[in-house]
């Protein structure tokens, strides 16, 4: 049984823009294997890339940020940071589970329902049937909520609760 | 220094803000009310305008007989081709402003009220749906709310 820490982009971005990404990848490295879902990790390095080109003209400051944080992301999914595949056949009940609840947080369509909270609590139903045990890191309330009710079995934290003072 | 200048360059790059500011430059101590009614612009209008300047240092308030009253702070601001460039690159603007200046102040308003319920358990809907329903980015959601100190 491994132990799995599947940190939410927003738990990610915290930690970067506080210049502690090496800090958590030291606190966990010993413990916990990091994994993240194909979406989150296009939101960690891809849209701030496209921001980037967006604002650039305005703002070159904020723009060459964006860029480095990026970087930082596709720096650590190559040494530390592990992008999981989702088995969408399989996992393809917890994704619709998923969106049905999600769907009536703000009443539209269950296609609607970004794909980012999706995958992030498949790969958390996913690790859990694999017998690994599983730490979510997660600064959205409601989408913790929805992950408990899906499965009991993964443990939720905040990232100022797991990783005090940053 | 440079900060204070874009700041100041901000406000009175807005016409109604420049107009209130120089209404006050020549009628000392007025109240929102007069001023609104002189300048016939909307009291909500006028209390945005003179929250905004004051935010900026470029009027301060006295409250006298349960009426507060306005007063311009002396400034001088002066600009050269290298004072702007010095100013642009060195007052390094928040996030916000950049939401501010890509979406409008109502968007920048909505992340504000979000960031509101959000601190009082409100919201039911998760950071990504808000971000769709707000119409802005959901990576530039994260910022703002960090800026408001919300993550």
């Amino acid at each position: 049984m491994s132990k799995v820490l599947v940190p939410d982009s927003s738990s990610l971005i915290f930690v970067d823009r506080r210049g502690k990404l090496d800090l958590l990848k030291n606190t966990i490295n010993k413990d916990f294997e990091v994994c993240i879902p194909p979406a989150i990790a296009r939101e960690l390095i891809e849209d701030p890339q496209k921001l980037a080109e967006k604002i650039h003209p305005l703002y070159p400051n904020i723009a060459k940020n964006l860029l480095e944080s990026s970087s930082r992301f596709k720096k650590a999914v190559e040494v530390w940071i592990e992008i999981r595949p989702i088995d969408y056949i399989r996992y393809s009940e917890a994704m619709d589970k998923t969106r049905i609840r999600l769907s009536k947080f703000d009443k539209k369509w269950e296609h609607s329902v970004k794909k980012s909270d999706a995958e992030l609590i498949a790969l958390c139903v996913q690790l859990i049937d694999n017998g690994d045990e599983v730490l979510a890191l997660l600064e959205d309330e409601n989408l913790k909520r929805v992950l408990n009710e899906i499965t009991e079995n993964v443990k939720t934290l905040s990232i100022k609760e797991f990783l005090p003072g940053v | 220094m440079t900060t204070k200048m874009m700041s100041y360059l901000q406000a009175l790059g807005n016409f109604d803000r420049a107009r209130i500011l120089a209404y006050l430059v020549k009628h000392e101590g007025e109240t929102a009310d007069h001023i609104s009614r002189q300048l016939n612009y909307p009291k909500a209008t006028i209390y945005k305008y003179l929250r905004e300047l004051e935010n900026v240092k470029l009027i301060r308030s006295e409250q006298k007989n349960r009426k507060k009253q306005y007063f311009v702070i002396p400034f001088a601001i002066k600009i050269s081709h290298e004072t702007l460039d010095e100013a642009i690159y060195e007052a390094e603007p928040t996030y916000l402003q950049v939401v501010r200046e890509r979406y409008g102040g109502e968007k920048l308003d909505e992340i504000r009220q979000l960031a509101k319920d959000l601190k009082s358990g409100k919201t039911t809907s998760t950071l990504r749906q808000a971000a769709s329903k707000i119409g802005v980015e959901y990576y530039e959601l994260m910022i703002a709310l960090d800026e408001l100190g919300i993550l």
